[in-house]
């Protein structure tokens, strides 16, 4: 972003001389914004010009929310949901159902399925979902490894709760065939009523999905 | 859509209201647009392949998200835009569900719009070709093996744009190719004989009873094809042969193609 931009942004003159000498670390700034899914050019200056105003604690707080979620977050090594800690919260809680799983396809759907408090069993994030056209196969997502946890024997329950999508349908077919053919016994079931075909599960309300997991059926 | 072009929208050009219009239309692709939108490749009948964005189409409730889903046909209400149609109302006429509910189906019917999305040109309407597509699309829902429905629609699909593979004779010297086996070569784009000089080095071999099957699937009436049956050498020597017929077109594969060959593993 040109200097000149910035000054037609700053019609306070005593402010644009301070801003003068900082010019290219705030365009620096403006432009790491834009980066940022769903943001656009005049939402980043908005964003970096807010930046500007607040304080400097305000502004190292912020600083070390971003580095530390790249420095301390990673993947749960049991159920690949995030996590800070050397197995996630809810794999490690003994209160929780350890027979059923539910498998979902990103992070984003464990909050929407704890917000509805109804789910007592343990997840399995696969991290996306097969899509034949875009070249998106099982062995990109963590399949294998929901293969190797059922294979312990401790799990009686397959939830299926992708989005009823075709990609989602098509990951839930793919899972519960595979689970059959490698003599998975227990029941495999598809998170299915109220949800509209093609709807993103974490926007669904709580009583949908409620419904959905009461509603599920054998797959 | 961002900043940049609104800035252009809000200049004093003159414009009269949006063009609005409403087309047959099947979903081929979609992708995802910010937290709540999705961007769809449809063929219409009427004007071709064409972008739309359909606005807040994930959210569940959203009169767009089934309608927006690929391997759907309905009538979609969209308005001209700059780059792409807004698709404002739809009306879904078929999901084929019963494709849906299985999964070698939906690999096949992956695969057919794949195939249509690779090889079509944005704004050039076919509406014979996509009336093959839909049509093709019923056949699979009717239950008719997918393999078949999909080597069944391949054939017409290339015929209609101009590249079908040339099976009778001999693409060379025009004489039927002995008994025994035969040759098809991609960048020929048909069988080559024996006897006629140097062999192409990208041949492929298989034996020449595939004719005859080929010849049946091109004059098959779609009502017909649930009762062909194809031994399995056959269907492997065909989807070879048009496997890499469309990669010398094309020049690459289809992506989906790897879920078919993934998913043999369970036949
Ligand atoms: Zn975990
Ligand atoms: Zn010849």
């Amino acid at each position: 972003m040109a200097g000149e931009d910035i000054r037609q942004l700053f019609v306070c003159t005593r402010l644009w001389k301070i801003i003068m000498h900082y010019a290219k670390p705030l365009a620096k700034l403006v432009g790491e914004f834009e980066k940022l899914p769903g943001i656009g050019p005049k939402s980043a200056q908005r964003l970096a010009f807010h930046i500007l105003r607040i304080s400097e604690d305000e502004a190292k707080a912020l600083a070390d929310a971003v580095l530390n979620v790249k420095l301390y977050i990673k993947l749960c090594p049991v159920c690949y949901n995030y996590t800070d800690q050397d197995c996630c919260e809810i794999c490690s809680d003994a209160k929780r159902d350890r027979s059923l799983v539910c498998v979902v396809s990103e992070p984003r759907d464990v909050v929407a399925m704890e917000k509805t408090n109804e789910f007592r069993g343990l997840f399995h994030v696969l991290g996306g979902v097969i899509s034949p056209m875009d070249g998106v196969g099982p062995d990109m997502l963590k399949i294998r490894e929901l293969l190797a946890r059922v294979g312990d024997g401790e799990i009686t329950e397959v939830l299926l709760a992708t989005n009823p999508t075709i990609e989602g349908d098509t990951t839930a077919m793919y899972i519960a065939r595979t689970l059959k053919e490698r003599g998975f016994e227990g029941r495999i079931s598809r998170i299915a009523h109220g949800m509209p075909v093609g709807s993103d599960m974490d926007y669904a309300d709580q009583a949908t999905l409620i419904q959905a997991l009461q509603w599920r059926r054998d797959i | 859509m961002g900043g940049r072009g609104s800035r252009r929208a809000t200049s004093l050009i003159y414009k009269p209201n949006m063009k609005t219009y409403t087309a047959g239309s099947i979903v081929l692709r979609r992708i995802d647009l910010g937290e709540k939108d999705r961007i769809i490749t449809i063929l219409t009948r009427e004007q071709g392949k064409l972008g739309a964005v359909a606005k807040g189409a994930r959210r569940p409730g959203s009169k767009l998200a089934g309608a927006s889903e690929p391997f759907t046909y309905g009538k979609l209400f969209l308005s001209a835009g700059r780059d792409l149609d807004v698709l404002s109302q739809a009306e879904i006429k078929e999901s084929f569900p019963n494709v849906k509910q299985d999964m070698r189906a939906v690999a096949y019917g992956m695969y057919m719009l794949e195939l249509t999305n690779q090889f079509t040109e944005e704004r050039n309407p076919n509406p014979e070709l996509f009336d093959t597509l839909l049509s093709a699309m019923y056949i699979l829902e009717s239950g008719t093996d997918a393999e078949i429905t999909a080597r069944y629609f391949e054939l017409q699909f290339l015929d209609l744009l101009g590249y079908d593979p040339h099976f009778e004779t001999c693409i060379r010297c025009g004489r039927k190719p002995k008994q025994g086996r035969l040759g098809f070569s991609p960048s020929l784009g048909g069988i080559v004989c024996d006897s006629c000089g140097i062999t192409p080095s990208d041949v492929i071999w298989a034996p020449d009873a595939i004719i005859s099957y080929i010849n049946a699937l091109r004059r098959a009436e779609p009502q017909k094809l649930k009762d062909m049956k194809f031994p399995r050498g056959v269907r492997r020597d065909l989807a070879n042969i048009l496997k890499w017929h469309i990669r010398y077109r094309l020049e690459h594969d289809l992506k989906s193609a790897d879920f078919i060959d993934l998913i043999a593993m369970f036949e």
